[in-house]
């Protein structure tokens, strides 16, 4: 609530500064480190456990494009992003959780300046994710696949470094829920937190919106 | 660029953002440490359970060595049996001594007081051998006080547990794939009558060859409760070879129900625990 607050705080200021034209026609490759606490629940028929536990990391590389719709001269717009995301999370020595899917964001872009923009993106992804355990003293090698689902809020700044070349940092927060189902385990990871990331922008266009 | 700096650094500070980036290991558990995640999935598929008797602590096990003196007496080793997806942890030994004064607590050795005493009972006095001269009534007592006390699951099998169990996916008379038991046969496989050969008393737990899922001493030795406390299974080492067939329950002489309050001088137990 307090990171709406501010944000509307910050947007708030926009009349005051520097009039900028927002626009982002962007494709994107970025990496992100990712939130690696989780609470998980397995269900099997010998055994209901739940609890929390952490991974040893997370990180999210990423590939899509993001469009922002505004009026010719304003400095404010709507954004629509889509693209493609790969997580790896690593778990103790050898065990991970791989997610694949894609993600989609609807938000706010402001041209703050000709060379940055700040963009606030809510977002929904889904995809599958395959769980895996090596064989250990406590029990066989494991695997699950199943799918996952969630939503995040991210904000980015974008600093354009030449005609059609940004870099851009961002940080935001997700939720995700993993569910899978395997040899009559049924498990789900749920995973929350905040993260961070970096990325290279192509601007395939600059040109403002035609006038009609 | 300062000025953007200037806008951000609040906006993080408000969200209460930067001290807690929550990027590290944190609290969580370590992954092969036997707890967090990795331990509930080992215990949904581990092959073995160990049941600590002092702490009630309940581990898996990806292999075991069932020989481990341990196992008979300061733990219990449970093995997996899936029965049509159904899966359940048996005993992979019948209850010790050293077990039972462990669950019923120390003074309670009911193999010490079978009147009038006979000539055998010294020698089958050890820590290592099965309990016995148990009832129903008195298993089912010292197994509910040791799961309220350690939030454990131990239990008797039902019958189509111990059944299915004790058969290891064989068909025959015995679990080994026969259906005849000549001595010969017998000797090393089960401890019954004939297999004795004038010994007399129960011996070590897991003297004899396992069956095709682990478990020793499901032919033989002792009898074992099953279900609601009113059948025996298995046989011992008194009784002759036919009464300890996989298939084969209740008393040596009758099929009739068994009184759950009286112990019998030949019947001991094998448990199940639930993780």
């Amino acid at each position: 609530m307090k990171c709406l607050l501010a944000l509307a705080a910050l947007f708030a200021m926009v009349p005051a500064m520097p009039a900028a034209e927002l626009v982002v026609r962007d494709l994107e490759l970025s990496l992100s480190v990712l939130p690696v606490g989780f609470n998980y629940t397995v269900t099997s028929p010998t055994v209901s456990g739940s609890g929390n536990d952490a991974f040893t990391s997370g990180t999210e590389v990423s590939f899509g494009g993001r469009y922002a719709l505004a009026r010719p001269g304003d400095s404010l717009g709507l954004v629509f992003g889509a693209g493609l995301i790969s997580d790896v999370w690593t778990y103790g020595t050898s065990g991970s959780l791989v997610a694949n899917g894609v993600r989609a964001s609807a938000g706010l872009g402001w041209a703050i300046t000709d060379n940055w923009t700040l963009l606030v993106e809510p977002g929904f992804r889904y995809g599958l994710s395959t769980f895996n355990l090596p064989s250990s003293t406590t029990g066989p090698d494991y695997s699950a696949t199943g799918s996952f689902s969630g939503y995040e809020a991210r904000v980015s700044a974008l600093w354009q470094v030449s005609q059609g070349l940004l870099v851009e940092g961002h940080g935001g927060w997700l939720s995700v829920q993993h569910s899978s189902t395997s040899d009559n385990i049924d498990q789900t990871i749920d995973l929350s937190g905040l993260y961070i990331g970096i990325g290279v922008v192509w601007r395939w266009s600059s040109a403002p919106p035609r006038i009609e | 660029m300062t000025r953007l700096v200037v806008l951000i650094l609040p906006l993080l500070l408000l969200c209460g953002c930067v001290p807690d980036l929550g990027l590290s290991t944190g609290g969580g558990k370590s992954a092969n440490d036997g707890e967090g995640l990795n331990g509930v999935i080992g215990l949904a598929t581990g092959p073995f359970l160990v049941l600590d008797l002092s702490s009630g602590a309940v581990t898996s096990l990806a292999e075991a060595v069932p020989s481990a003196v341990e196992y008979k007496g300061t733990k219990m080793l449970f093995r997996r049996i899936s029965s049509n997806g159904n899966d359940f942890f048996v005993g992979v030994f019948e209850v010790t001594q050293g077990q039972w004064s462990r669950i019923a607590g120390t003074a309670s050795a009911p193999w010490t007081t079978v009147t009038p005493a006979p000539s055998w009972l010294a020698a089958a006095t050890a820590p290592t051998k099965p309990a016995f001269n148990l009832s129903s009534d008195a298993v089912n007592a010292a197994v509910t006080s040791f799961n309220a006390a350690h939030g454990t699951q131990l239990g008797i099998p039902s019958d189509g547990e111990w059944t299915f169990a004790c058969a290891a996916g064989s068909s025959t008379t015995w679990s080994w794939g026969a259906n005849t038991g000549t001595p010969a046969v017998l000797a090393g496989r089960a401890v019954v009558r004939e297999s004795q050969l004038g010994v007399v008393g129960p011996r070590v737990v897991g003297g004899t060859a396992a069956n095709g899922f682990g478990l020793y001493d499901m032919h033989g030795n002792v009898w074992e409760w099953t279900g609601a406390g009113t059948h025996v299974r298995g046989g011992s080492w008194y009784d002759p070879a036919w009464t300890a067939r996989t298939a084969n329950q209740a008393g040596a002489d009758d099929d009739a129900d068994l009184d759950s309050s009286v112990a019998h001088v030949l019947v001991g137990v094998r448990l199940t625990i639930k993780p």
